[in-house]
């Protein structure tokens, strides 16, 4: 590393005048005292390509920095050169273990900046999809918490339940995780008949695998010992480093934007938000277990409540005609022509879209400049700014707590690197 | 109180001039009123009613004439009871218009909707998807639903080929009358029209071949939907496909902007191919047009019989070298027999080709026997004093001008130049055409000279003597009147040719013309804009070759040499009686044109080209070129703007620009290291020539907007792009523009007996040659050998129409087609398709007997 | 004590008696379901005139840019397709698809479908360019493969009439 241009590279400072010069924020190798691990990019335990610079006093950990950037793929300036509909496929590669979640923000965006509304249909279905994806991400969160914390058999069992979800998606999309369900103006098409049955069937049989997860951790002395005080955080000093999601709830801040800011007909739904007091890794860990208990009563409301009629609004000039109508319909061809060459257009100006994605707010800041292709878009991701709080809650800690609190604030390298 | 006008749109104020339509004036705000039928460069008809909008006009009290208002000040508007046209209706002062209210919108949807219910679903399949005005239109005003039968959707035919060049698609076509109107309005070649009526109204072709017109292709630019499309380019990419790079034509010394439209193509192994050839926006050159030439002929660039390596004769067969090995003996050997050595330039090479050409005769050799190898048209050196002036558009040329044409057939040799004149004079432009015979120009022209064979310099130097003169009554001696009317006007613009004419009588032509010009009536008609002369040069880079230099008596800027080195016919002679050891030939083919019947004696000949011509063939050295595709570099036009083309495609094989394989032979002659890009070149070119002194690649790459606004990405023309981003291009100042030009001095012309039939050569825009023949699509429409005479000519030699003959001229012998023309003068014989031969001859024709019909079987 | 072992090993006993729910992969393999998005295909007419009209909105659709359309001219003498237009060269390269089946969607003859195939792989990446050739079914039973000559003015529409998909 070196600090500035042209200064001297840091094996001529001391520690001292090195920690005077760039504070005591940077971890430091110290040939005396400290040593200073890279753990990662290439780490099974960073869920993902992480690398953390560790300074360590043996094992206790005296600073840390996590360095990213190793997932970059230019998402963001990519999806300025390309159309609003084609752009949708570089959202669900974001947080890839809910990608029905960035759509959904994406889509929200779009349609906000168009001054559209999905129809009640298609609002419901993609709170199901949401839903279900929120639950799938958090067995793969329980999945590689508990095998970093070496319970392997959560891993499999989780997995297992994994697979179905991931069997209704292939059914509603045709993919399995990268669905690019949703579509400006509603959903790439209605779900299927079988869609209904296999979604009960799930809610019928998912709770008592919950309850086999907690009964092999929520009284676990092992598991107990090992996330109990662990990564402590403040309800001020989560607020105050801007973190959402089970990691904020975890610490006492009610605030879900499910219910704050209600998007896709979440207000018509009746479920509580968790929230535990202790901010330390158990209290969020109790947090997404209780979340996964609340997704199941929101879809088996949407689905009872699920409206009939349309998924796609009528506005011809978004959403693409129904393939039965270009056999002979001037209208359409010309219609279904431009719309996937060309692109809608949307109008100039700027949204903000939040959704409570299941690691916490994901947003996005999407401007239109009267052209088919989005002028900016950004994410911002819950998982960019929840890592940033890493170095607080792992200072004092062991190097082993490392991997439990990486664990708790669940990170997807995808969202956080774009 | 001028004539300007101020009218309201939607709310904002614009002031145009008076007689501008409201549909331009909403253009000018940038409020784009969508259009079918209306185009700016044709006169409005009102037909498709796409451009319906509210327009009320301020009421006023008839007796006094006074603006009425309402209770509250604001003027009283009268809407009148329906919408208006806004291509028709010219903007009045306090006009007020309204594009953006309901019932504009429900007109726009409705004459959407009727359009569609005709059309076909092509779109997947038509080439004008995606740069399709009905298709943009109907996303933004159409409706997003059908309510049409489908089973009464008319069929009419499709795929209806007017002529090979074009095809019609009658189901597509909406009826504008685009097509038509530009033909019969534009073009004067009204080939094509309307047939039938109501539901059953369709293009048809009138001439045989079909579309027989230089202009068809831009029917096909203008057609707002895929009803017209090139053979050319059918199916040949979707446009968002394609890259889009500037360039300029490379045939005639118009220099017409092009776009060049590239793609990678699978089928011909991957390597990228001009897909096709679009006009770019210069309303200096050549507005939104260009003639089919320019359009079609440019596969050459791309065809699969380019030269790619350097070849070197060994064992009396030429075989791939390495480059190195090739300029090092090209260096060599030029070194080896200095001055016994000779260059012939083609006119098609660029400026910085040019440029070095010469400078490693004369600066590495110290030779100045370089010349062009087919140098038709003299007078460059009183281009450079009296050339049209800087700042000249000859779209300004109206009422109170004239332009005098001499010698030329513009309509073949320059068309957009013959468009340009005739538009003048259906602006009320004199216009005076002098030639041996009657041309195209001729119906618009107002004053026709016709002189006799041999009579031109006469001719000419009678009107430069009436023109000093001053006439007080209108004379009916034509040639009075004609030079009365060419003195008198405002602007005198003149061009000529070589059509008749020697050499040396072009360039006593030349100067005559210019002494016209220099005729003191008040002003000269030199150094202001839109006055001057303009050569009829052969082709694109013609005047760049006397601009650089490649010329035995003028270096680079005109500067006279001490000692002239040889002209081309005498490098030929000195070829063939072998006082001339060496011959570097680029950009030319000598042999192929009949200039240079072999190599004579020449120890070493180099040819620098991009195919294996008849002159290749003899080579010691070939050298293989790059086409002007495949790298950049600038041309300069007869009106001696200066204009850059760009690179589009990847060089083919292992080519290299002419300029660079240039510098590198003069790297090895002692001149200093190589420019390493054309840019850099062109630098230098500043610096030695004077006239450009100032220009460089960024001040040639300077645009400004253009009016009419057409072919952005904008719902008015939008569609087919014309937009120019890459360059306008510069003039350079003629010497009349900042000093006092004296009078020329015209060599006495001997007087030449003719006797009989006098064979001229004139020519046709599709003259067979190495370039064209490599577009297969106007193989058709090629030139073939043609003479043309007069019925009591024809008959005296027992020849009718449509019989072949046999003709020898200087030695070769034609066989030609036959046609009898009554406008051909007596005397007379006209002879196209063939190579250009110079001035007048006589030949040898007699007709040829076709085979003798077989008997039928019984 | 030793009740929490046998506890646990009971545990370990009941769990090994019951059904696995791993799929012997690759000689058992799960059926994807109806909407799967695999390896493509260019279906065929039961004539077998192809349906691929070489329109290119599958290539423009494409947000990976995998697919490369060459259009060319139908005769009646030598027809591949109904309508004037069809596609001469097709490729996709498999390594930039995503499978988002964007194509599919923007097809307007349901002539490039998503199939069930997702048993992809290469050795290097020229081979991952599919050909057209490689794409297309074959013909089916009762069709003629093509080119095909025809009789005149029978195969002119392009676009068909087609459903809404399932």
């Amino acid at each position: 590393m070196t600090i500035g241009a042209g200064e001297d590279t840091f094996k001529e400072l001391t520690v001292e005048e090195l920690r005077a010069k760039v504070g005591t924020g940077m971890p430091i190798d110290d040939p005396e005292e400290h040593m200073l691990l890279s753990m990662g990019p290439q780490h099974p335990s960073t869920h993902g390509v992480l690398r953390l610079l560790v300074e360590l006093d043996g094992e206790n950990i005296v600073n840390l920095a996590p360095d990213i950037g190793f997932l970059h793929t230019g998402v963001e300036k990519n999806m300025e050169s390309k159309t609003y509909t084609k752009a949708l496929v570089m959202t669900d590669r974001l947080d890839y273990l809910s990608p029905m979640s960035n759509n959904l923000a994406y889509i929200l965006a779009v349609e906000k900046l168009l001054g559209v509304e999905a129809t009640p249909r298609a609002q419901a279905i993609r709170v199901i999809l949401c839903e279900l994806a929120r639950i799938s991400s958090h067995l793969v969160w329980l999945a590689t918490h508990a095998l970093d914390l070496a319970a392997m058999s959560v891993f499999l069992y989780c997995f297992r339940e994994r697979e179905y979800i991931l069997d209704i998606f292939e059914m509603v999309a045709g993919q399995r995780m990268m669905v690019s369900y949703f579509r400006p103006g509603g959903l790439w098409r209605d779900v299927p008949e079988e869609f209904e049955p296999a979604v009960r069937q799930f809610l019928d049989f998912f709770p008592s695998r919950i309850a086999d997860y907690e009964a092999l951790l929520k009284d676990n002395p092992i598991w107990l010992e090992r996330t109990k005080g662990i990564g402590v955080i403040s309800g001020e000093d989560a607020v105050a480093w801007g973190l959402t999601g089970p990691s904020l709830r975890g610490s006492g801040v009610d605030w879900d934007y499910r219910k704050v800011m209600p998007y896709s007909g979440y207000e018509q739904y009746e479920f509580d938000v968790p929230v535990e007091t202790d901010g330390d890794v158990y209290a969020r860990y109790r947090c997404r277990m209780r979340e996964m208990w609340e997704s199941l009563r929101i879809i088996r409301q949407a689905l009872d409540k699920l409206p009939q009629g349309p998924v796609n609004i009528s506005d011809r000039k978004i959403v693409p005609p129904p393939r039965s109508e270009l056999g002979h319909s001037m209208e359409a061809v010309i219609h279904h022509f431009k719309l996937w060459t060309e692109g809608f257009s949307a109008p100039e100006g700027f949204v903000y879209q939040s959704v409570e994605s299941p690691r916490g707010e994901f947003s996005v800041y999407l401007r239109g400049d009267g052209s088919p292709r989005p002028a900016r878009v950004h994410f911002r991701t819950p998982s960019y700014v929840n890592l940033a709080s890493l170095p607080l809650l792992s200072k004092g800690a062991f190097i082993a707590d490392v991997v439990a609190i990486i664990g708790s604030i669940d990170i997807v390298l995808g969202e956080i690197d774009r | 109180m001028s004539d300007l006008v101020t009218v309201t749109i939607d709310g904002v104020e614009v002031t145009v001039p008076q007689g501008t339509l409201v549909v331009d004036a909403a253009k000018m705000i940038d409020n784009d009123i969508p259009v079918f039928c209306y185009h700016p460069k044709l006169k409005p008809v009102g037909m498709c009613r796409m451009c319906l909008v509210e327009i009320g006009v301020p009421m006023r009290d008839r007796a006094t004439g006074e603006v009425l208002r309402n209770e509250d000040g604001s003027v009283r508007l009268n809407f009148g009871r329906g919408l208006q046209t806004a291509c028709t209706v010219v903007v009045s002062d306090g006009m007020v218009v309204r594009t953006a209210t309901q019932p504009v919108k429900d007109a726009r949807e409705a004459v959407i909707e009727f359009l569609l219910t005709s059309h076909p679903l092509d779109c997947p399949i038509c080439d004008k998807g995606g740069e399709c005005p009905l298709q943009n239109l109907t996303m933004r005003y159409g409706r997003g639903e059908s309510r049409f039968d489908f089973s009464n959707k008319i069929l009419l035919d499709k795929h209806v080929p007017l002529g090979e060049l074009i095809y019609l698609d009658r189901q597509r076509c909406i009826q504008c009358a685009r097509c038509i109107r530009f033909q019969d309005e534009v073009v004067d070649d009204p080939v094509i029209d309307f047939h039938n009526r109501g539901r059953r109204l369709e293009i048809v072709t009138l001439s045989e071949p079909g579309f027989d017109s230089y202009w068809s292709g831009n029917t096909t630019d203008i057609c707002p939907v895929g009803a017209l499309t090139t053979a050319d380019f059918r199916f040949g990419a979707r446009p968002w496909e394609l890259t889009s790079v500037a360039s300029v034509c490379t045939h005639c010394p118009v220099g017409c902007n092009t776009t060049l439209d590239t793609r990678r193509e699978a089928i011909a192994g991957g390597r990228s191919v001009i897909k096709r050839v679009m006009p770019r926006q210069n309303e200096w050159v050549n507005e939104i047009w260009i003639c089919d030439k320019g359009r079609f002929v440019h596969h050459y660039a791309d065809a699969p019989t380019r030269l790619k390596q350097p070849l070197v004769r060994k064992n009396g067969q030429l075989v791939e070298a390495s480059w190195d090995e090739a300029l090092d003996l090209v260096a060599g050997k030029l070194q080896q027999h200095k001055t016994a050595v000779a260059g012939l330039a083609g006119d098609r090479l660029s400026n910085e080709d040019l440029y070095l050409f010469q400078k490693l005769f004369r600066e590495g050799l110290g030779s100045n026997n370089i010349d062009l190898a087919n140098r038709r048209l003299a007078g460059g050196d009183v281009v450079a004093q009296v050339g049209l002036a800087s700042g000249s558009n000859l779209k300004e040329l109206g009422a109170g001008d004239a332009v005098l044409v001499v010698a030329t057939d513009l309509h073949e040799e320059a068309p957009v130049w013959w468009l340009r004149v005739k538009q003048a004079a259906e602006r009320g432009a004199v216009v005076v055409v002098a030639n041996l015979r009657p041309t195209r120009l001729d119906k618009f022209a107002t004053h026709r000279l016709h002189y006799a064979p041999g009579e031109a310099l006469s001719t000419i130097r009678q009107l430069v003597n009436l023109a000093k003169v001053e006439m007080e009554t209108a004379d009916s001696d034509p040639l009075a009147a004609a030079a009365d009317a060419l003195i008198k006007a405002k602007n005198m613009v003149v061009f000529y040719g070589s059509e008749g004419l020697t050499y040396e009588e072009t360039d006593a032509l030349a100067r005559l013309l210019a002494n016209l010009l220099l005729v003191k009536n008040g002003e000269g008609h030199v150094g202001r804009p839109n006055n001057g002369l303009i050569p009829v040069w052969p082709h694109s880079n013609t005047q760049g070759a006397w601009d650089m230099g490649v010329h035995p008596a003028f270096a680079p800027g005109y500067k006279p040499v001490s000692e002239p080195g040889l002209r081309a016919t005498d490098i030929y002679a000195g070829v063939a009686d072998g006082s001339l050891k060496a011959l570097f030939v680029i950009g030319a083919d000598p042999v192929g044109d009949g200039l240079m019947a072999d190599r004579g004696q020449l120890d070493f000949l180099v040819v620098q080209e991009l195919f294996m011509t008849k002159t290749a063939e003899l080579a010691d050295v070939v050298l293989p070129a790059q086409s002007w595709a495949e790298r950049e570099g600038t041309f300069t036009t007869g009106e001696r703007r200066v204009q850059r083309y760009y690179m589009a495609i990847p060089p083919i094989g292992d080519s290299r620009p002419d300029w660079q394989i240039l510098a590198q032979i003069n790297e090895r002659v002692g001149l200093g290291k190589p420019a390493f890009a054309a840019s850099l070149v062109f630098n230098e070119i500043a610096k030695v020539v004077p006239q450009y002194k100032g220009m460089d690649y960024r001040s040639l790459a300077r645009v400004e907007k253009q009016w009419p606004d057409v072919g952005g990405e904008d719902l008015y023309y939008g569609g087919t792009a014309h937009e120019n981003r890459s360059g306008l291009g510069q003039q350079w100042a003629c010497v009349a523009e900042s000093a006092t030009v004296e009078r020329f001095d015209v060599a006495e012309q001997p007087v030449i007996a003719r006797d009989g039939l006098q064979l001229v050569r004139v020519a046709a825009l599709y003259t067979s040659g190495t370039l064209i023949e490599q577009s297969p699509v106007l193989h058709h429409r090629m030139a073939r050998p043609t003479i043309q005479l007069a019925h009591a000519d024809a008959t005296a030699l027992g020849l009718a129409d449509d019989d072949r003959a046999e003709v020898t001229v200087n030695s070769v012998t034609y066989e030609t087609a036959v046609r009898v023309n009554e406008q051909v003068p007596a005397g007379l014989v006209l002879l196209s398709g063939v190579p250009y031969i110079a001035g007048l001859t006589t030949a040898q024709i007699r007709k040829l007997e076709t085979a003798v019909a077989q008997p039928t079987g019984d | 004590m030793i009740t929490e072992i046998l506890k646990g090993m009971f545990t370990t006993f009941k769990h090994l008696l019951q059904p696995p729910v791993t799929i012997q992969y690759p000689e058992v393999k799960r059926p994807v379901r109806y909407r799967f998005k695999g390896r493509h295909e260019l279906k065929r007419y039961d004539n077998g005139l192809e349906k691929c009209i070489g329109c290119a909105l599958c290539a423009a659709a494409c947000p990976a840019d995998a697919i490369f359309v060459e259009a060319a001219e139908n005769t009646d003498d030598e027809r591949y397709s109904p309508g004037e237009r069809y596609a001469r060269v097709y490729e996709i390269n498999m390594l930039r698809c995503i499978f988002c089946g964007f194509c599919e969607d923007a097809c307007p003859t349901e002539a490039i479908v998503l199939e069930d195939n997702y048993e992809l792989s290469f050795y290097d990446r020229a081979s991952a360019i599919y050909t057209k050739e490689m794409l297309l079914v074959p013909v089916p039973p009762g069709g003629q493969p093509t080119p095909q000559k025809v009789e005149p003015g029978k195969y002119d529409r392009a676009i068909p009439e087609m459903e809404d998909p399932k």
